[in-house]
């Protein structure tokens, strides 16, 4: 995919981000994303759950996700989402512009450890 | 809980909610307590959110598909911001004079008064006399107070040229009965009787004592006499007799002891003031009328009447004498411009449902991939209500240019025309209408074609609805034409009631005649002398033929009522109120009143109790009988017995006015004289006004100014309600003529293109032109009979609410009813005729190669 197209669509909002991030291993439901993103950044991004279908809702369409058949034996309501080739180009692009940004940070001895 | 939820999805879009509350349901139940609270609230905020996501979505595409349409967008804009904006305007007039409250704190319990005088101008003005009024106060139960004001001209001096300034002379409770609160100082009351106080205006004070505060307790001269300022009234303040037509009054003096008055000017049978009482709280009007017309039989009873009173007392809310004339026309107008709303909806709506014909294939495309048949109706609708709100801004601020602009005219017709603004109401009527045109133009074309947006593909399916399509749109036409015809034919049938008024036959002779007035009705016995001279005085002025004193200027309008009692001859004791003339000799001439039998008044008449009638009044009385040296007896004014010795033609005081008996007198044989004139000119003369105010002042630099007006200015002033009224239904008729012609083009336009290919067949098959054409004219004929036909029932029903507005002419008037189908089917044809024209133009084979 051209740099290009990828590019007009940073920088992505935090909540997608996080998204794509917590998809980036494998399949999640949706409940499992939230929690995953709450231990990750120790409390810090919670997605109450209108937040994150409306954000779901958003990717599904811009065609970075895509729900997977997989029923779940604990509670079948629940639907599992994993990243599509396009999702995950972008999330690793957003991913690289956050390192450079860190990258010039420690440079500039604001955070600790080596370039 | 589960309540909760189900009312946080209730506020999310169906298809998220079909497709996630599974998921979210799952997810809020493993949340307790106030986590789970707070997670419903964050899913409604959610679902609010996605809305307005989707409608802004909406408005993007739908501005970007406008833009792409720029015809279609620009006519329908256009179309809407005409129907709104004049919907605005006449609205907003509407609420402004007929629904906002009285300038006044007590308005509610105020109303006109009159004693019993005979107002046939039907504009209910009270008028009474001041010995009456104290005792309808005394002896009423009802009646807690009544103002009384009479008008005097008397000008300010001191301020370099004497200032032409108009005041009142006014009883103790004037300002007391009116409500009206002193801007400094405090208002006249009844121990202010006989002094020499005074309360000016805001205006006079702000503009000639600097808005100072100390104003309090000086004097300025009024006339001839010094005046102390007691108080000033607020620029809210109206006196009645400026109530009807805007008018300054600048002071407000005491009764008794001023130059103008006079002992028969106090007289019972003197109706010399403007009177408003006020009723006691919660009095109705009807036990108001039952309580004075009590009091008036026993006033009859004590004091044997001078003429026959009316049977019962008039007592007009003042409301109603202010706005009862005009709320015939402007319900009227506002009728008219809903209509025209409805056209203008109706032609929009007919533009979006051809365009709907033609993005079909796009919009069909959108339903294949996914968008739901609610999406793609959401879409459609977003685009009528985009249009729907540009073209209602558009016509908000044109409504709002249009009635600043036509200030000036407007608050010379209309009363309190000073409350008519833009204000939230206002704003929030817009924007019904807005929504209300949404709906019609875009939901409902929308819904209705909500199967041909989300159908299959197929072709054949889609020529089915073709023809319902079509139906949609045909009728739509007609619903049009139908609407058209009776805002056309109101227009026509107001036009010739205009031009019907300003024709008649007036009963004098209008031509280079000048009135020039000083003072009304303030009998005095050493006027005449006074008068005379001025008279002579303004003969000498080069260019002046003819000149004359009047005790009633024609066409003033604001003239307060002078009659008389005459009693017909053989009945004995009831005298009936007739309006007389007090007038100097050469008055007939003057005025340009012609002579209809007998003689006009001669020097030899000086003493002798002798009249000159006019025809109306020898109609009345006497029939087809000879009039000439019969007599008739008379009381009032004058008493005693008359010889009637001419007959003149009778003379309208204004173009409503009906024809009425009237009576002469010559001056020297009555009191009642004042200081007006007619004055004929051969020629226009240059200033001429300074002329005239020279003439009558002869050197007193205290004199009354005259106010000086040509006739023209008279006649077209009293016209004025009447040429607005034309103006404003020819606009409306010219609007809606205007939409159902381009509703017409529209259509016709579109069915000829949908039809070309046939026409192309039919044409290389050997037919001919005129056959293609005759087949168009058909089916646009067929259109425009149906509406004529019901447009015709709606007229012949409903024209009749005009009559209020129409002068001398039917509702049902045949030639303009006659002439306004004509315009009508004109209009059709014409409309037709250009893309009929096309059809013939089709080259056969240029369509063919397209098979």
């Amino acid at each position: 995919m051209a740099r290009q197209v990828v590019a007009e669509h940073l920088p992505l909002s935090m909540s997608a981000f996080h998204i794509l991030v917590a998809l980036a291993d494998g399949e999640r439901h949706g409940y499992a994303m939230t929690k995953e993103i709450e231990e990750a950044t120790d409390g810090a991004v919670r997605l109450g759950p209108g937040t994150l279908y409306r954000m779901l809702r958003q990717l599904l369409d811009d065609g970075w996700i895509v729900e997977i058949d997989r029923i779940d034996e604990e509670d079948p309501r629940r639907r599992y989402y994993r990243l599509t080739a396009r999702g995950r180009k972008i999330a690793q692009a957003e991913a690289a512009r956050y390192e450079q940004i860190v990258r010039f940070a420690r440079s500039r001895r604001l955070l600790p450890g080596s370039i | 809980m589960r309540m909760l939820l189900r009312l946080a999805l209730a506020c999310c879009p169906r298809a998220f909610r079909a497709t996630f509350s599974g998921q979210i349901a799952a997810q809020i139940e493993r949340e307790h307590g106030f986590g789970a609270i707070l997670a419903c609230a964050n899913v409604a905020g959610a679902g609010i959110a996605l809305h307005f996501d989707w409608a802004a979505r909406d408005i993007a595409l739908a501005v970007r598909a406008l833009v792409r349409a720029p015809l279609y967008a620009g006519v329908c804009i256009g179309t809407i911001a005409l129907a709104i904006g004049a919907s605005v305007a006449i609205a907003s007039t509407l609420e402004g004079v007929l629904f906002k409250p009285l300038p006044y704190s007590n308005g509610a319990r105020l109303a006109f008064i009159a004693d019993g005088a005979d107002l046939t101008t039907g504009e209910g003005e009270g008028v009474m006399s001041y010995p009456n009024a104290v005792d309808v106060v005394r002896d009423s139960t009802t009646v807690e107070g009544i103002a009384l004001s009479t008008r005097v001209g008397l000008p300010l001096l001191g301020f370099g040229r004497p200032v032409g300034l108009t005041g009142a002379l006014v009883n103790g409770t004037f300002f007391d009965v009116l409500g009206v609160r002193a801007v400094l100082g405090r208002m006249l009351q009844p121990r202010d009787a006989g002094t020499v106080n005074v309360v000016v205006s805001e205006a006079l004070w702000r503009r000639y004592l600097g808005a100072s505060t100390d104003a309090i307790g000086r004097w300025i001269t009024l006339g001839d006499a010094r005046y102390t300022i007691v108080g000033v009234a607020p620029a809210t303040m109206r006196d009645p007799h400026a109530l009807r037509v805007d008018s300054a009054f600048d002071y407000w003096l005491p009764l008794k002891r001023t130059s103008a008055t006079s002992e028969q000017f106090m007289q019972r049978w003197a109706p010399a003031f403007i009177a408003v009482a006020i009723l006691r709280p919660r009095v109705t009007l009807a036990a108001a009328r039952a309580d004075v017309d009590r009091v008036l039989a026993d006033l009859a009873r004590r004091y044997p009447p001078r003429f026959a009173r009316a049977k019962t007392a008039s007592i007009t809310p003042i409301v109603e004498t202010l706005v009862g004339p005009v709320r015939p026309l402007l319900w009227l107008l506002y009728t008219a411009v809903s209509v025209v709303v409805l056209i203008a909806c109706a032609n929009v709506a007919n533009l979006t449902l051809a365009r709907l014909s033609v993005r079909e294939h796009e919009l069909l495309v959108r339903s294949a991939i996914g968008a739901s048949r609610a999406r793609v109706v959401a879409q459609v609708a977003t685009e009528s209500a985009v249009i729907a709100f540009i073209g209602g801004a558009l016509g908000i601020a044109g409504g709002w240019i249009a009635l600043s602009a036509s200030g000036a005219l407007a608050a010379q017709i209309l009363p309190r025309w000073e409350n008519v603004t833009f204000d939230p109401i206002i704003f929030g009527y817009a924007l019904v209408l807005i929504a209300l045109t949404t709906v019609l133009t875009g939901v409902l074309p929308a819904l209705l074609r909500r199967r041909d947006l989300t159908n299959t593909l197929k072709s054949a399916d889609r020529a089915n609805d073709r023809s319902s399509r079509q139906y949609l749109r045909a009728a739509l036409v007609a619903f049009e034409i139908a609407l058209a015809l009776p805002v056309v034919a109101s227009a026509g049938l107001v036009v010739k009631s205009f031009m019907t008024l300003t024709h008649v036959d007036l009963g004098f002779d209008a031509h280079n005649l000048y009135a020039a007035r000083v003072t009304v009705v303030h009998p005095r016995e050493r006027l005449l002398p006074e008068v005379n001279r001025s008279i002579e005085r303004i003969a000498r002025i080069p260019g002046v033929t003819s000149v004359a004193s009047t005790l009633v200027l024609p066409f003033y309008g604001d003239a307060p009522y002078v009659v008389i009692g005459l009693r017909r001859p053989g009945l004995r004791g009831t005298y009936e109120q007739t309006r007389f003339n007090a007038v100097t000799r050469g008055y007939f001439h003057t005025a340009g009143i012609s002579l209809v039998a007998g003689r006009t008044f001669t020097q030899a008449d000086d003493t002798a109790p002798v009249v000159v009638v006019s025809e109306q009044l020898a109609h009345t009385y006497f029939g087809t009988d000879a009039v000439i040296g019969k007599q008739v007896r008379v009381q009032g004014w004058l008493d005693g017995n008359e010889r009637i010795v001419g007959v003149v033609r009778t003379v309208r005081d204004s173009y409503s006015d009906t024809l009425v008996p009237q009576l002469y007198f010559l001056s020297t044989q009555t009191h009642a004289v004042s200081r007006q004139f007619i004055i004929r000119t051969s020629r226009p003369i240059p200033h001429f006004a300074e002329q005239v105010t020279t003439a009558i002042a002869d050197g007193e630099s205290s004199a009354e100014i005259p106010a000086i007006l040509p006739y023209s200015t008279l006649l077209a002033r009293d016209a004025l309600a009447s040429q607005a009224a034309t103006l404003l239904f020819g606009g409306l008729g010219a609007i809606s003529l205007l939409l159902a012609l381009a509703g017409i083009y529209a259509v016709t336009s579109f069915l000829v293109e949908q039809r070309t290919h046939e026409f192309a067949i039919r044409r290389a098959l050997g037919a001919r032109a005129t056959h293609v054409l005759t087949n168009v004219f058909k089916r646009s004929g067929a259109q425009g009979a149906i509406g004529i036909l019901i447009g015709f029932s709606l007229t012949a029903a409903l024209t009749h609410l005009l009559t209020a507005l129409l002068f001398e002419t039917s509702p049902l008037d045949g030639s303009t009813l006659a002439a306004a189908i004509v315009l009508l089917v004109g209009s059709i044809l014409l409309a037709s005729l250009i893309p009929a024209l096309r059809a013939t133009r089709v080259d056969p084979a240029a369509a063919l190669r397209y098979e």
